[in-house]
């Protein structure tokens, strides 16, 4: 589904990712974790298209089409998802206009109808238990005034409503409490199939103790610099970065 | 149309500037004489400013030029200037009614020059700065300087240089006879990465009958830090109308205060920061605390010119009588001067139903990639609060007080110099020591 | 290419949707101003003598009245002469709609005000004014049930002179500025309501203003009397022709609530604005203000603006009855040479009175949009309060924001709160929207009606839909 080669970003003249390679097939969920600064959110912003970052070499090829020739939007109807790990608040913007105006767009490209008036809201109020996010929050401005919690649980709605091949979940762990984990890990689950995929990327452990990858990658410094089962996520949260920070620049 | 007041004081000055002036000033050189006669016909030509004009829209000169003011040669009277402020360590220089007191100013430390007016025009590079930093063809006040002032000053920090002291210059006025006029200017001028602070303070004997036209032009260069400081502890004897414009290179800090806590009748500010370089600094603190019939008139304009400069400005007033307060603060963000922060607040508490306050902050935005925001508000002390510390047995005076110190605060708290700010705080309640504060 | 450049890179004019001209047999005035145009106007309206006699006092205003000056637009050159003071449809003296010329039903069905009652939509009733003259006006029976008088001015005119001549004048008076004295002396027609005691008008009163006719003006009078205890909500929506000449419209609208009513007037202007070069476009210098002459009176000004080469209005309030409330909701949005400069006035005379203003000004391409507002609070006046926000969104690097607030106060129990901003739209906020598959265009779009929506969501139902389309459809090639 997703392959990429050797690819390279910078921001603001600062190399960050220097030669990711990664391949993702339908129906397998992959971890990236890495300490701080390793590049993890960059190879996020990157694979959506966040303008704030310069591709400077490699490829990566979705469906096989090639991402980086597209616009975010367009990579969005081809079924690329990133859930944000901080979601921006847009003020007097209605959370039901914008999820309705997203799924319009997304189907519109996929050949389909519009959803009526009535369709769109069976849709809703069902994804809407799937994240139990209460309904006076989709009523209102897109996550402005939400709590940290209420704006990861929003970004799985959509992710929910949208329906996207691949999701990207940027360090859709962090803020929040062990319930809020729960009900996130819980929503993921629910809507991972063999047709889809994920890329999880987190700092800890914790949240591969419910979404339970098949791969896990660790960055570091901007290279994948080890690949394996589950277990070495199990394995870094003993030894912590320092071992394998030992090891890189040991070895 | 023009639409100025010409009145007995203009028609004396317009006689008077080839008859008198002009003779006097045949010392200096030609750059400073065409200047001058530039200057006049635009004064000439547009009278003092009335309140047709929208800059003066709010403050009316007529009221201040009842009195018939001349213009006659500074004398140095024998006062003596014994304001100082306690505890702050700093070079005194002394100007009483515009004129320097050589022996009662100090010794400035190296690195720092301060001439007078014939010493300043021995280097013709400072006739040519002066009147090249302030330039606007539509201010008649300006003009009336140019063309009129007696003496001029520069003060000159060379590059490179840390100066920790700060020189505090004091403006005395004086008993002067009959109500004078009197233009005077100063130039400073900070070189690049040089750091200094100048303190200015005003104050009058009471007797004087002044009406003071002010110019400071300021120059800070690249990498240049430059702090300076305004209070006004003036008596009611004084009237003075200040015009200060800075400009500001790539990367250079300019930090000042302007504290109107005296008992002067009447006083304008034009403070004008033309921010020509790129990531550039720029603070505006001001005050003003008005009682009885004053009249304090602050205008400033912050100009952002280049690319991803910074400027704040926040000023504080407190009206009480039948005192008229005038902020105009205007914020310009030029088409070249992308991310720009400009922040502006204006906030004023009436405590009498005979005082007046107009605000008026503007924004003029040619760039897209800005933040700029500003706020005014005019109110009250805050009831609530008050009636909170008078359960806890505080008088009401003694209650109103504390709250509208504290509502002061968030300025003169950024005074840096702790003597500065004790002596802030002793005008401050010099200031409320009155039944203004009750009577409301 | 930078996102902005991009941004930019496809402006272009979005057509104007209403562009049209309709071919119909006019009557007009010839070109010019002196006294002979406004007895010929009094003539045409077959006017008392009362109302010519006022129109020639505001004439002698007028010609020793200057253009102001203090506006932050140069101010055009107006060929005063230039300009026929008086068209209307030749068949114009109409017993029913039935009578109504099919070409200008048709025109307004084009518009989307269809004058047929069945058809419109049940909550409004319009008066239609085409080039000078009101060609129906729907609803009035239903109206008159309740004492509610809802008639085109010439028609009220005639048949409630003494309600006309005890208000008329009254919160704009003819000196007030020049343009308001033109008015005064060459009004053609415009709108008069009178809501009688009590009532609570059932439906919304509209009027659709249309220009059709070259080398003409419009010049429409607007006079709406709340009387104790009434409710009123107002809706007025414009537009004109495109044509290369610029057209001037200088309207007066003055409202009066008396103790407990309440007005709410709603403005959606979209004049032709001009083409992408400011070829073009209404001219339009226009008087409006309201007085909250009664205790626990309201007045409420909402308007979009969309339209116009030039915008000069100021819909202001005059707070003179103890616990009157004055509020003033813009959105305005200029966009290629269009120039706004917009605002209020809020000026407090009676106890206790509150004033609300909520302005949002939108600049793109080259656009300049100044807020101009005045709040004052006078002596006579305790216990005031005031509250203003006004932002500022920039779309493009060719355009200004300018806000100029005058902030007075007398009054030491008055508070007065004002904030502004100016930022651009947030480049977080689009991507966020194009990761979700809303293409840039539609993204500005949504994050523009957001921005603005605490204004629009002042306005009645069926307006803000067309407002919301209209902001929308405005920035249409305005971002890439």
């Amino acid at each position: 589904m997703l392959k990429i080669k050797n690819l390279q970003a910078k921001v603001d003249d600062k190399e960050i990712l220097k030669g990711i390679d990664l391949e993702i097939k339908a129906g397998e969920i992959h971890a990236i974790m890495g300490p701080n600064g390793s590049g993890k959110s960059t190879l996020a912003s990157v694979l959506a298209g966040n303008p704030g970052f310069e591709i400077t070499g490699g490829e990566a090829l979705f469906e096989g089409k090639d991402l980086l020739d597209l616009a975010p939007e367009e990579r969005a109807r081809e079924g690329l998802f990133l859930a944000f790990q901080y979601p921006v608040e847009i003020p007097g913007v209605s959370n039901m206009t914008f999820l309705k105006t997203a799924l319009e767009e997304i189907r519109t490209h996929k050949g389909l109808p519009p959803l009526s008036a009535k369709e769109f809201m069976q849709l809703l109020k069902q994804k809407q238990e799937l994240v139990e996010l209460k309904t006076s929050l989709v009523n209102r401005s897109v996550n402005e005034g939400f709590s940290g919690g209420e704006k990861k649980r929003n970004e799985i709605l959509q992710l929910a409503m949208l329906e996207p091949k691949l999701a990207i979940l940027d360090e859709t762990d962090s803020g929040l409490d062990i319930d809020a984990l729960r009900v996130v890990a819980a929503g993921v689950n629910k809507l991972r199939s063999e047709q889809n995929a994920f890329l999880v990327i987190t700092h800890y452990q914790r949240l591969l103790d419910y979404i339970v990858p098949d791969v896990v990658h660790i960055l570091f410094e901007g290279r994948i610099v080890k690949s394996g089962s589950k277990d070495l996520a199990l394995q870094l949260e003993e030894k912590g970065y320092d071992w394998l920070r030992e090891e890189v620049v040991g070895g | 149309m023009e639409q100025g007041i010409f009145n007995s004081t203009y028609q004396s000055l317009i006689e008077s500037f080839e008859k008198d002036h002009l003779p006097e000033r045949s010392f200096e050189d030609e750059t400073l004489l065409a200047k001058r006669a530039a200057a006049f016909q635009v004064f000439s030509r547009k009278g003092f400013p009335s309140i047709k004009d929208e800059e003066w829209r709010f403050t009316n000169l007529n009221r201040i030029l009842k009195q018939d003011f001349s213009l006659r040669p500074p004398s140095i009277s024998f006062a003596k200037a014994e304001e100082s402020i306690a505890g702050l360590d700093a070079c005194r220089l002394v100007l009483i009614n515009g004129v320097l007191a050589i022996e009662q100013s100090d010794v400035l430390p190296e690195g720092l020059i301060f001439l007078d007016t014939q010493a300043a025009l021995a280097n013709p590079s400072y006739s040519q700065l002066l009147g090249s930093i302030a330039v606007d063809d539509n201010n008649a006040m300006l003009a009336f300087n140019t063309a009129f002032f007696k003496n001029f000053y520069v003060l000159h920090v060379k590059a490179k240089k840390l100066i920790e002291k700060p020189i505090h210059l004091i403006h005395k006025f004086s008993e002067a006879g009959s109500p004078s006029i009197i233009p005077y200017r100063l130039l400073v001028i900070a070189e690049e990465l040089s750091e200094s602070t100048l303190i200015e303070t005003f104050h009058s004997d009471g007797q004087a009958s002044v009406l003071a036209s002010y110019v400071s032009e300021v120059q800070v260069a690249q990498s240049a830090v430059l702090h300076t400081h305004l209070i006004n502890a003036a008596a009611e004897d004084l009237n003075l109308i200040h015009h200060r414009e800075v400009e500001q290179f790539k990367t250079s800090v300019y930090n000042n205060s302007n504290l109107a806590l005296g008992n002067a009748a009447f006083i304008r500010n034009n403070f004008n920061c033309r921010l020509k370089g790129s990531v550039t600094e720029t603070n505006l603190l001001g005050s003003y605390i008005t009682n009885g019939t004053q009249h304090v008139d602050n205008h400033t304009v912050v100009d952002h010119q280049m690319p991803n400069s910074n400027s704040m400005e926040l000023y504080k007033g407190i009206m009480m009588d039948r005192s008229h307060g005038v902020f105009n603060g205007k914020i310009f963000v030029r088409l070249d001067a992308q991310k720009t922060n400009a922040f502006q607040q204006n906030n004023n508490i009436l405590l009498s139903d005979q005082a007046t306050i107009n605000s008026k902050p503007q924004l003029e935005i040619f760039a897209d990639d800005v933040k700029c925001s500003h706020g005014s508000t005019v109110g009250q002390i805050d009831e609530q609060a008050l009636f909170y510390l008078k359960t806890r047995g505080i008088s009401e005076e003694r209650a109103r007080k504390m709250l509208i110190e504290a509502f002061v605060l968030d300025v003169h708290s950024r005074i840096p110099i702790k003597a500065l700010q004790e002596y802030v705080l002793q005008l401050l309640q010099a200031k409320l020591d009155t039944d203004s504060l009750v009577t409301a | 290419m930078s996102k902005d450049e991009h941004l930019l890179s496809t402006l272009a004019t979005n057509e104007y949707d209403y562009g049209f001209t309709t071919n119909i047999e006019m009557e007009l005035a010839p070109k010019g101003l002196n006294e002979d145009t406004i007895r010929y106007i009094s003539e045409k309206k077959n006017e008392p003598e009362w109302m010519l006699e006022w129109r020639l006092k505001a004439f002698k205003h007028f010609l020793q009245m200057s253009m102001p000056d203090w506006q932050n637009f140069p101010m055009p050159e107006i060929d005063f002469q230039g300009i026929s003071y008086f068209a209307a449809p030749k068949k114009n003296q109409l017993k029913s709609l039935d009578e109504v010329d099919p070409e200008l039903l048709d025109t307004f069905n084009k518009l989307g005000i269809p004058l047929e009652e069945q058809k419109l939509l049940s909550g409004v009733a319009v008066d239609a004014v085409f080039d000078s003259v009101s060609v129906a006006t729907t609803f009035r029976e239903k109206l008159a049930e309740q004492g509610i008088i809802f008639c085109s001015f010439g028609e009220a005119v005639q048949n409630h002179p003494e309600l006309v001549k005890k208000y008329l004048g009254t919160v704009v008076p003819q000196t007030d500025n020049v343009f308001a004295a033109l008015n005064a002396a060459v009004f053609s027609d415009g709108s008069f309501a009178y809501i009688p005691k009590g009532v609570r008008c059932p439906m919304e009163l509209s009027t659709y203003f249309r220009i059709n006719s070259q080398n003409t003006g419009q010049f429409e009078r607007t006079l709406l009397v709340a009387d104790e205890g009434s409710y009123v909500s107002y809706l007025e929506g414009c537009t004109a022709p495109m044509r290369d000449e610029n057209q001037l419209h200088a309207a007066v609208v003055e409202l009066i609530a008396l103790d407990n009513a309440e007005i709410k007037y709603s403005t959606v202007q979209n004049w032709y604005p001009g083409d992408k070069e400011g070829k073009g476009g209404i001219y339009n210098f226009v008087t409006k203000r309201g007085i909250c002459k009664g205790k626990n009176s309201k007045i409420s000004w909402t308007q979009v603006e969309t339209g116009s080469a030039i915008t000069w209005k100021y819909p202001s309030v005059i707070l003179k009855g103890d616990n009157s409330v004055g509020e003033f909701y813009s959105v305005a949005l200029t966009r290629n040479k269009q120039l706004a400069d917009t605002g209020t006035k809020m000026i407090h005379l009676g106890k206790n009175t509150r004033s609300r203003i909520i302005s949002k000004g939108i600049s793109a391409g080259n656009s300049h949009n100044s807020y101009r507002g005045q709040v004052s609070i006078h002596a006579s006046a305790p216990g005031s309060r005031n509250f203003t926000q006004c932002d500022s969104l920039l779309i493009g690097d060719r355009c200004g924001a300018h806000t100029f607030p005058y902030i007075e106060n007398r009054n030491s129990s008055s508070v007065i709160e004002h904030e502004a901003t100016t930022s651009k739209i947030a480049e977080d906020q689009i991507f966020y929207l194009n990761q979700r598959g809303i293409d840039t265009e539609k993204a500005v779009a949504l994050i523009v009606n957001g921005y603005a929506s605490e204004v629009l969501n002042k306005l009645p139902m069926e307006f803000a839909v067309e407002a919301r389309k209209l902001l929308a459809v405005s920035l249409d090639g305005s971002v890439g």
